[in-house]
């Protein structure tokens, strides 16, 4: 379908270009803009694809996750420099890394879209099934039956996790207290 | 054609609408801009010292907690509408979750992450 | 026409109407406001432009279109405008699934749901109210940060700590109502209540009153319009806003209270139901507005009767009330759905629950007091005014409020004497 087709080509240019505005915006707050944008774009990928459901969680956890980054920025960064990430330089071996990430990543993924592997995986997972059931229950729905039926062990191992990040964040709270 | 189409459209037409009006801000009104008109509101006096420093910690610990109870909170709710269909299974489920869950509540609670001052 | 058409033809002239119709409830909503607070403190409120101020609302946009729009010089440009646009934006999209009557109130053809009262039946529902709600955040943030302003980014860190501490309990509040619908579709669930014969207030008693304070929360109104308290902030994230820019966000914030007011009615009290009274053309709307006229008085009356609670306070409450609170009215909710015992056994605990919170309130604030009255007579105690109680108190305590105790307090003060009232 056309339609779609346009809207997938557009989305991703703002997807993209909001990653990069990220990455290469200096003042902080501008980068979380940056971010929402490209939060709000993959939002609308899922909607694209009919998963509703999704598409709303994605907003709803993230817009509060982002909101986390601006505490971060007025509690933490430094406030003279007009909230420039200052410090590049010392931060330089990281770009290594990270490119090396990515491109690890962009292989990884265009050698299991090229090679038929991801389709495989989607139809062993029994996409054509859960297809079914949103047509006949709803989205939501199917969700939660995947979920709390077929996943529910690693669901509550999440919730493990969970716990490991109050954890994280009552100790970062505490020691940065600590300090003043 | 797909359920959702009539709340993009009208998301698009609220758009417009709060575009619209800060480009009207632009061109309605009188522009008479003078240094103390546009400097920042200080209760008369100046400014002593830019307003961008560092904020206490707890903020941001909160925001922190936010997240994880949000995660916890949004799970819940494909849970809630099958509560019916999945029955005492469910519910089991639901317990062991909350359980998960409210311990480090407590936790929290008893480090005084919710006290200010 | 195919039907295509129409259905687009439908939503864009529903949006139309729906973005029209909430700008003009907004706009006599700051006059009802205001003729209603005025009456609370024995005022008359503003009455002059036409007959009961009618052109009230008239007059404020025009004076706002053509005031000076001030841009500070400390602000960031960019962000300082799109601020207010992002609150209304977001306020108006969050309308889209809120359903003023059933999906078939003009027939059953295509074309005729076509043109059903909501502009989209979702199977997200309230979940994407809740998610597109979440984002509100965003506009008061970056107003604050935006400004160059000590007051307003205060505001906005506030509003970003308040806002997330009551989304939490919001989700879980409405969990146990979503168990009893089992839906997310907010017409679905009007639809489950009517099946059920049953409005989800009886089943979901704490339910509501749990959503309905954090509603008040997430919206800033008062008891919790921290962000943008007066005395303490001069107007926090609004300080450096002017024209319009300034009524966009007043625009937003009214328009979040309907949204607020629609999701109690429709989750709580039938949304265009009536019973009986259903099958009457023209009612389903009727019910619907005067359910959200009622809910949009309370948020009056609240404002006119509470004064703002401390920021301390507000956290804690948010933390260690709404949300352990919400989290046992869910548990329970859920071992009733899912023994399938009857609504009752939830409404039956839940009402339990508030009054047994009403009472330790009652208590507490009773001991409270008793202790202050001792404070005073340990550490203000004069001998100018004894009370019969044995405590010495300044005489300008609220405590002796009868005129008469007053008025011989008073006097035996001036006198120095001591004196008994009773």
């Amino acid at each position: 379908m056309l339609f779609q087709q346009i809207a997938f080509y557009v989305l991703a240019a703002v997807a993209i270009g909001s990653a990069l505005g990220v990455i290469f915006f200096r003042n902080a707050v501008y980068c979380m803009l940056s971010l929402i944008l490209n939060l709000l774009s993959l939002a609308f990928f899922f909607l694209t694809l009919e998963a509703l459901f999704v598409a709303t969680i994605q907003v709803l956890i993230y817009a509060g996750a982002v909101m986390v980054l601006f505490l971060f920025v007025v509690t933490m960064l430094a406030p003279s420099s007009n909230d420039d990430v200052t410090g590049r330089d010392r931060l330089r071996w990281q770009w290594g890394a990270g490119i090396g990430m990515g491109v690890i990543l962009a292989v990884a993924l265009c050698y299991a879209a090229f090679t038929g592997r991801l389709a495989a995986d989607v139809k062993a997972s029994g996409a054509a099934s859960l297809a079914k059931q949103v047509a006949s229950a709803g989205n939501t729905q199917a969700f939660g039956l995947a979920l709390f039926h077929g996943y529910s062990f690693p669901f509550e191992v999440t919730g493990v996790l969970l716990v490991i990040a109050v954890l994280g964040a009552v100790a970062l709270g505490r020691r940065s207290g600590a300090k003043e | 054609m797909p359920e959702y189409v009539p709340a993009l459209i009208l998301m698009g037409l609220a758009f417009l609408f709060a575009v619209a009006v800060m480009l009207a801000t632009f061109v309605l009104g009188p522009k008479r801009p003078t240094h103390e008109k546009l400097a920042p509101y200080e209760c008369g006096i100046e400014e002593v010292e830019a307003p961008r420093q560092r904020f206490p910690v707890k903020y941001l610990v909160t925001g922190m907690l936010f997240i994880i109870f949000d995660v916890e909170a949004a799970s819940v709710i494909p849970l809630a509408i099958l509560m019916r269909q999945l029955k005492v299974m469910g519910l089991v489920e639901l317990l062991i979750f909350a359980f998960i869950l409210i311990v480090p509540l407590v936790y929290v609670w008893r480090k005084g992450a919710f006290t200010w001052e | 026409m195919s039907d295509l058409a129409w259905f687009l033809v439908a939503a864009v002239v529903k949006s139309i109407i729906a973005i029209v119709a909430l700008l003009t409830a907004f706009a006599y909503m700051t006059l009802i406001e205001r003729r209603v607070i005025a009456r609370f403190q024995r005022r008359v409120g503003p009455n002059r432009a036409g007959p009961f101020g009618v052109f009230q609302p008239l007059a404020d946009a025009i004076k706002m279109a053509f005031k000076e729009h001030i841009l500070p010089a400390k602000a960031s440009s960019f962000v300082f405008l799109m601020a207010p646009a992002i609150s209304v934006f977001v306020a108006l999209t969050a309308f889209a699934v809120v359903p003023l009557g059933g999906p078939t109130p003009w027939g059953t053809s295509a074309i005729a749901r076509a043109w059903a009262p909501y502009i989209a039946d979702l199977n997200v529902g309230i979940l994407y109210i809740l998610s597109i709600s979440s984002l509100a955040v965003y506009g008061i943030v970056l107003a604050g940060w935006s400004s160059g302003n000590h007051y307003s980014l205060l505001g906005a860190l506030r509003s970003a700590a308040q806002m997330v501490s009551y989304e939490v309990s919001i989700g879980l509040a409405l969990a146990g109502v979503l168990m009893f619908a089992g839906t997310l579709s907010m017409v679905g669930i009007v639809e489950a209540q009517v099946h059920q014969g049953i409005w989800f207030i009886l089943a979901q008693p704490l339910g509501f009153f749990l959503y309905a304070i954090a509603a008040i929360a997430e919206v800033n109104r008062a008891p919790f319009d921290l962000p943008e308290a007066e005395q303490e902030l001069v107007a926090g994230y609004l300080t450096e806003f002017s024209g319009l820019r300034w009524s966009l966000f007043q625009m937003a914030e009214y328009i979040n209270m309907i949204t607020a007011s629609s999701v109690l009615a429709t989750l709580f009290f039938g949304g265009w139901t009536l019973g009986a009274l259903n099958g009457v053309l023209g009612a389903p709307f009727i019910w619907y507005f005067i359910k959200v006229a009622f809910f949009l008085f309370v948020f009056i009356w609240l404002r006119a009767t509470l004064p703002r609670i401390r920021y301390d306070q507000l956290m804690r409450f948010g933390w260690q009330v709404l949300l352990p609170l919400s989290v046992v009215n869910a548990l329970v909710t859920a071992a009733v759905v899912a023994f399938g015992l009857s609504w009752w056994v939830s409404g039956l605990f839940g009402l339990a629950v508030l009054v047994i919170a009403v009472g330790v309130y009652y208590l507490r604030a009773r001991r409270r007091t008793a202790g202050q009255m001792e404070l005073a007579r340990l550490d203000f105690g004069t001998p100018n005014a004894t009370v019969s109680v044995g405590v010495a108190l300044p005489s300008s305590v609220r405590l002796v409020s009868l005129p008469a105790a007053n008025g011989a307090v008073d006097s035996a003060a001036e006198k120095g004497e001591p004196v008994v009232v009773g």
